[in-house]
C-alpha cells in the first residue's frame, strides 16, 4: 500500500519558534527594566513581565490537543521542556558560582520563551520521525 | 504492541485519512498506531475493533508475550 504523506505544518512550527524567541527576548527586556533604578522603569518591566506570562499562557493553550495522540505529545514535550529549563537554570547558576564563565546570566524571565522553543522543537522532531518512519531516541516515551 | 491495522485498512481500501476520520482522530495518530510508536487508549482500541468487526485481541498482539511465556 502506498504510504501517505504526513502533514508536518511547518508554517505553524516556524511561527511557534519565532514566538518563543520573541518571548525570550521580551523576558530579557523585562529583566533589564526591573533592574532599573527608577520606579517608572520598574513598573514598565513588571508590565512587560505580565506580557511574557500572558504570551506564555496563550502559547501553551494553542498547542493541538485534538485527540489522545496530540495530548500524549503535549504531555511528554511539556515534561521534557520543563526538565530542560530546570537544568539550564541549574547549569548557569553553577557556572556563575564556579566563575567558569564571565558571561552575564540569562534572566529567569527568558525561561518561558526557552520552554516554548524546546517544547516546539521536540514535538516537531517526534512528528517528523513518525512521518518518516525513523526511530528517534525518546519516541518510546509517547507509549503509555 | 504489534497490530494488523495496516492490513485491515488495506482490505477495506481505506486511506489513513479515511480511517482517522471514522475514528475521529488525526491522521498522525493512525500513522503512529500503525507503526507501533504509540499504543492507543482502551476506548480507542475498542473503537478500532468495532470498526473492523474484530476483537481487540485479533487486532493487537502483545509483542512481549512470547518472551514472557518463555520465561
Amino acid at each position: 500500500m502506498k504510504e501517505e504523506k504526513q502533514t508536518l505544518h511547518w508554517g505553524i512550527y516556524f511561527a511557534r519558534t519565532v514566538a518563543g524567541i520573541g518571548l525570550a527576548t521580551l523576558g530579557v527586556f523585562a529583566a533589564k527594566l526591573l533592574q532599573a533604578e527608577t520606579t517608572g522603569m520598574q513598573w514598565g518591566g513588571l508590565g512587560m513581565l505580565a506580557g511574557v506570562i500572558t504570551g506564555f499562557a496563550f502559547m501553551l493553550a494553542r498547542y493541538p490537543r485534538v485527540d489522545e495522540f496530540d495530548r500524549a505529545i503535549d504531555r511528554v514535550t511539556s515534561v521534557h521542556a520543563g526538565l530542560a529549563v530546570m537544568f539550564l537554570l541549574m547549569a548557569q547558576e553553577l557556572f556563575a558560582q564556579m566563575n567558569w564563565f564571565g558571561a552575564e546570566h540569562l534572566p529567569i524571565y527568558t525561561m518561558p520563551g526557552f520552554f516554548i522553543l524546546l517544547k516546539t522543537l521536540e514535538a516537531q522532531l517526534f512528528r517528523a520521525a513518525l512521518a518518516e518512519g525513523t526511530n528517534l531516541p525518546g519516541l518510546g516515551t509517547l507509549r503509555a | 504492541m504489534d497490530n494488523i491495522i495496516r492490513i485491515l485498512r488495506a482490505e477495506k481500501g481505506w486511506s489513513q485519512a479515511a480511517l482517522a476520520e471514522k475514528l475521529a482522530v488525526s491522521r498522525q495518530s493512525v500513522n503512529a498506531i500503525e507503526t507501533g510508536k504509540y499504543d492507543p487508549s482502551l476506548p480507542l482500541a475498542f473503537a478500532i475493533a468495532r470498526l473492523f468487526g474484530r476483537s481487540i485481541e485479533d487486532i493487537f498482539q502483545d509483542s512481549e508475550a512470547p518472551a514472557k511465556a518463555a520465561d
